[in-house]
C-alpha cells in the first residue's frame, strides 16, 4: 500500500512543486551540510521559546504584548503548535488542530481565545525537550530517502524513518511527503490508543493553516509517532490491505458520500458486536456487491463512535472512549483527501477496524453501560433559542481535570434529550456550536481532550449524514462543559486583557 | 504539674490565654491515634487495633469493638455518633460510636481499575456527616458518600496526600503532601466542596521541610499550616492569600499549629506548647511538652488539648483566659 513513487511524483507533478525542483538531479543538491537542528522559522522558534521561558503568570501579557506588536493569529498558532513540538510532545501538539478550528469557527469577538487555552496547555506542565536530535551524518542521500523510509518504518526505526523523511521534505516538500505516512496513520492505532491518526493528520492540519512553517519538526514528531507504534498482533490490518488491493474489484461509485439509513442501522448493529474480522469482511463484502456506499459506513462508524462516548462508564476524566470519535475522525480526513483510490478504502476498513476493536476492548474493561443512541428520544425545552441553550448547558456537571465522578447520567442524559429536541425546533444549528465553543474556550481545564472531543465529534457532525446529525451533536453534551464549570484562570486573565 | 511561664514586657499586666492541666486519666491501653470530640470530653483513640472511647467528664473508658486491621488513621462527625476508619484495606470502615457496631464499609465498587483496591491513609469526616473525603497513595482523593456507602468523586492531584482537614463549615478541603518528584511534603492545596472537589489554590509551605499539619480555624475562614522547619503560616481559605508567616526563634519543628477563636492568635505544638499573637510573636510558653513521641489531639474549637504519653497517661489541657 506504500504510495509508489509513480504515484507520488504524478500527485506532485500536479502541484508543480516537483517541476520546481528542475527533476531529480536538482535533488542531489538539497542534502544539507548545515547544524544539525531540523530547520525551522526563526521568528516561530523564538516566540514558542520566549512563551516557554516566562512565567506562567506572566506569558500572558507576554503574548497580548506581542499580538499588539503586529503578532498575527497564524503566527500565534504556529509558535503554540512548535512549542507543544518541542518542549511537550504528543497532546500539546495534537491539540494545535482543534484549538485551530475553533478559532476559526467561534465568533470573530472570540477568536483570540482558543489560542490562549493552548497557552494554558503548555504553561501547565513542565517542559521538556521532546523532539530528537537527529545525526545529521546519517541524512540519506534524496534517491534513497523513500526506500530508507518505508524499510525503517516497517522496522520500526525512528531515527532512520526521521531522517529519511526529513530528505524527501526538502526534496520534494512537505506536502508531497506526507502521504507516506498515510497507510502507517491508519494502521497503526491499536498501540496507540488511535493517536497515530491523530498525530499525523492533526499536525498536517495545523501546517497547512501556518503555511507549512516547522513543517520538518512536525514531520519528524509524526513520524515518530508513526514509527515506532508497529501494528501489533492484530491481522486485520493485512487482510485490509489485500482488501485495498481489489479496489477495482468495486463499483466505481464504492465510495460515494450517499448514505442510507436502514443500511446505516444494520451497519451499527454489527459493528456494537465488537468484532473487528467479521465488521471489515462484511463491510467489504457489502461495497464489493454494491449494496452500500462509503457514505453508509462512516454514517455507521461516526454513530458508533459517538455512541461509545456516551456509554462510557464515568463522568469526567479523560473519557477514553472519545479515542474512538478522534482516531475516526483523522482517517476520515484522510479517506477524503487522499488521491489513492486504494489508500481511500484501506482508511475506511481501518476505521471499521478501529471501531470494532476499540469498542471491544473497551466493553471488557468493563468501561461502557448500555445505551442506544439511535432510540434517543428528544426531551421538552424551551422554544426560546438562547433559553433553550441555557436549560441544556446548565445540566452538565463540572468536569474538572483529572477528576472521575461516579456513573449517574441522569443530568447529562437530560441535557443530551433536551439538545435533541433543540436542534429539531432549530433548523439552524450554529447557535449550539457557538456556545458549546464559548463555553470551551473559557472553561477547558489543561486536559486537551476538553478540545479533542468536541471538535472531532462536530466534524464527524457535518461530514455525517443529514439525518443522523442531530443525534451525533446530540450526543456531544457528554464531552462539553456546562456554566456551572469554572473558569480557565489563564483565559480569564486574556479575556480581560484583549478587552 | 507543668508549670506556665508568662513572657510578658516587664511591669505588663493583660488579659490572655494559656492552656491548663485539667485532668488526667490512665488509658487501658496505649493509643496510637487519638482525636477529640467537638463537645471538647469526648477522646476517640484507636489502641492495639481496638477502637476506644473515653469520656473526660465523667472518667468512662469503654472498648467500643476491635478492627480487623491496624487503622492508618480515622475520623469522627460532629455530633459523635459515627467514626470512619482507614483499617488497611480498600474500604473504610464506618462504626457507631455509641455501640461500637460495624454500620458498613465504604464501597469502590465500579471504581476504574487498580483504583477499587488502593488502601485509605488519611480521611476526614465533612460537617455534615455525609461526605468523607480520604487519601490513597498514587495521588487520589476519593470523596464519598457515607449515607450510601458509595465513592462519588476521585481527584487525582498532582502528589501524594500526607494530611487532609474537612472545614467546619463543610465547604473546603485542604490537602498537604509531597510533590512526585520531591520527597518534601510541602505543598498545601485547596479544594471548593462544589459537585465534587473544585480546586482553588496551591501554594508552598515551605520548599525545604516536610508539612506536619493543617487546620482550619473555628470560622472556616484561614487555613492555618505549619511544618517542620518554617513555622506557621496562616492562609485565606477562600483565595490563598497569605495573611500572616511566623517562624519561632530557632526554626523549631512544630507539630500542630490551630486557632482557638480568638483573633489574630494561635496555639503552636513543637516540643514546647506556645500561644502567639500576630503583632506580638510569642506572648506565653510552656516549657517541654515531654516526650516527642506522644500523641496529641486538639478539638475543634481548638480549645482544649489531650496528650497520651509512652506510659499510658492522657493529659488534658483546657484554653483559659487569665488576667
Amino acid at each position: 500500500m506504500e504510495m509508489k513513487r509513480r504515484e507520488l511524483l504524478h500527485s506532485g507533478l500536479s502541484g508543480g512543486s516537483f517541476l520546481a525542483f528542475g527533476g531529480f538531479s536538482a535533488l542531489n543538491s538539497l542534502v544539507s551540510a548545515s547544524n544539525q537542528r531540523i530547520s525551522s522559522d526563526e521568528e516561530i522558534e523564538r516566540l514558542a521559546g520566549k512563551i516557554m521561558e516566562t512565567e506562567p503568570e506572566s506569558v500572558v501579557d507576554l503574548v497580548v504584548n506581542e499580538l499588539n506588536s503586529g503578532l498575527s493569529r497564524q503566527d500565534f498558532l504556529a509558535a503554540c503548535l512548535n512549542a507543544g513540538l518541542r518542549f511537550h510532545g504528543h497532546h500539546s501538539a495534537y491539540v494545535a488542530h482543534p484549538v485551530r478550528v475553533v478559532s476559526d469557527t467561534i465568533s470573530r469577538h472570540a477568536s483570540l481565545l482558543p489560542l490562549f487555552y493552548h497557552l494554558s496547555v503548555l504553561r501547565f506542565r513542565a517542559a521538556r525537550a521532546s523532539l530528537r536530535w537527529l545525526d545529521k551524518t546519517k541524512i540519506p542521500h534524496p534517491d534513497k530517502a523513500i526506500q530508507q523510509f518505508h524499510s525503517a518504518m516497517k522496522s520500526g526505526e525512528k531515527d532512520d524513518a526521521g531522517l529519511a523523511m526529513v530528505t524527501m521534505c526538502r526534496a520534494m516538500g512537505p506536502q508531497q511527503a506526507y502521504p507516506h505516512l498515510f497507510t502507517y496513520a491508519a494502521e497503526r492505532n491499536h498501540n496507540s490508543g488511535g493517536h497515530t491518526a491523530v498525530s499525523v493528520v492533526n499536525t498536517l492540519r495545523t501546517l497547512q493553516a501556518t503555511d507549512w512553517r516547522c513543517a520538518e519538526s512536525a514531520l519528524q514528531f509524526a513520524v515518530t509517532d508513526a514509527a515506532w507504534q508497529l501494528p501489533g498482533g492484530s491481522q486485520v490490518h493485512a487482510e485490509n490491505r489485500v482488501r485495498a488491493e481489489r479496489i477495482d474489484s468495486l463499483p466505481k461509485s464504492w465510495a460515494n458520500t450517499a448514505s442510507d439509513e436502514g443500511g446505516t442501522r444494520e451497519l451499527v448493529s454489527l459493528y456494537r458486536k465488537g468484532n473487528p474480522v467479521i465488521a471489515c469482511k462484511e463491510t467489504f463484502s457489502l461495497l464489493q456487491q454494491g449494496k452500500m456506499r462509503a457514505g453508509t459506513v462512516w454514517d455507521a462508524v461516526f454513530l458508533t463512535t459517538a455512541e461509545m462516548v456516551v456509554r462510557y462508564q464515568f463522568v469526567g476524566g479523560k473519557r477514553l472512549a472519545g479515542h474512538s470519535v478522534t482516531c475516526v475522525n483523522a482517517l476520515h480526513y484522510l479517506f477524503r483527501t487522499t488521491p489513492v483510490e486504494s489508500t481511500r478504502l484501506y482508511c475506511l476498513l481501518e476505521a471499521v477496524e478501529w471501531t470494532t476493536s476499540f469498542l471491544a476492548r473497551e466493553r471488557a474493561r468493563p468501561a461502557l453501560r448500555e445505551f442506544d443512541l439511535l432510540s434517543l428520544e428528544s426531551n421538552e425545552v424551551s422554544k426560546d433559542k438562547s433559553e433553550g441553550l441555557e436549560e441544556i448547558f446548565s445540566l452538565l456537571p463540572p468536569r474538572r481535570f483529572a477528576a472521575l465522578h461516579r456513573p449517574g447520567f441522569d443530568d447529562v442524559d437530560l441535557a443530551m434529550k433536551k439538545s435533541l429536541a433543540w436542534l429539531g425546533q432549530h433548523s439552524d444549528d450554529r447557535a449550539f456550536l457557538q456556545r458549546a465553543m464559548w463555553l470551551m474556550c473559557i472553561k477547558s481545564t489543561p486536559e486537551v481532550h476538553d478540545f479533542k472531543y468536541p471538535m472531532a465529534l462536530f466534524e464527524n457532525c457535518r461530514y455525517a449524514s443529514a439525518v443522523w446529525r442531530p443525534l451525533l451533536l446530540a450526543s456531544s453534551v457528554h464531552v462539553l462543559h456546562g456554566t456551572d464549570m469554572e473558569e480557565s484562570a489563564i483565559v480569564s486573565q486574556a479575556k480581560e486583557r484583549l478587552g | 504539674m507543668d508549670e506556665w511561664n508568662h513572657c510578658l514586657p516587664a511591669g505588663a499586666f493583660r488579659m490572655g490565654f494559656r492552656f491548663e492541666l485539667s485532668d488526667q486519666i490512665t488509658c487501658v491501653a496505649a493509643p496510637t491515634i487519638l482525636r477529640l470530640g467537638a463537645d471538647d470530653r469526648t477522646v476517640i483513640a484507636v489502641a492495639n487495633q481496638k477502637l476506644l472511647r473515653m469520656d473526660l467528664q465523667d472518667r468512662t473508658q469503654v472498648t467500643l469493638c476491635s478492627l480487623p486491621h491496624p487503622a492508618s488513621d480515622f475520623s469522627i462527625n460532629v455530633d459523635h455518633s459515627i467514626v470512619a476508619v482507614a483499617a488497611g484495606a480498600a474500604d473504610v470502615a464506618i462504626y457507631d460510636l455509641k455501640s461500637g457496631d460495624h454500620l458498613q464499609s465504604m464501597s469502590r465498587e465500579g471504581a476504574p481499575g487498580s483504583l477499587s483496591q488502593v488502601p485509605a491513609k488519611q480521611i476526614a469526616v465533612g460537617s455534615d456527616g455525609k461526605m468523607l473525603v480520604a487519601t490513597t497513595s498514587g495521588s487520589r482523593i476519593f470523596v464519598s458518600n457515607m449515607e450510601t456507602g458509595q465513592w462519588e468523586h476521585i481527584m487525582f492531584v498532582k502528589y501524594d496526600g500526607c494530611g487532609v482537614a474537612v472545614s467546619p463549615n463543610g465547604k473546603y478541603v485542604a490537602l498537604f503532601g509531597a510533590p512526585k518528584e520531591s520527597e518534601i511534603s510541602g505543598h498545601v492545596t485547596m479544594f471548593l466542596v462544589r459537585r465534587g472537589l473544585q480546586p482553588l489554590w496551591t501554594r508552598w509551605h515551605d520548599s525545604a521541610k516536610a508539612v506536619t499539619s493543617c487546620r482550619f480555624s473555628p470560622d472556616s475562614k484561614s487555613l492555618i499550616t505549619c511544618g517542620a522547619g518554617d513555622g506557621v503560616r496562616v492562609w485565606e481559605s477562600a483565595g490563598g492569600e497569605l495573611q500572616w508567616h511566623f517562624a519561632p526563634q530557632g526554626k523549631v519543628p512544630l507539630r500542630s499549629a490551630w486557632s482557638f477563636g480568638v483573633k489574630d492568635s494561635f496555639a503552636l505544638l513543637g516540643d514546647d506548647l506556645m500561644i502567639v499573637e500576630k503583632n506580638k510573636g510569642v506572648v506565653a510558653f510552656q516549657v517541654s511538652m515531654e516526650s516527642p513521641d506522644s500523641k496529641f489531639a486538639i478539638s475543634e474549637s481548638g480549645k482544649v488539648m489531650a496528650r497520651i504519653d509512652n506510659k499510658r497517661n492522657l493529659s488534658v489541657w483546657k484554653l483559659n483566659e487569665f488576667e
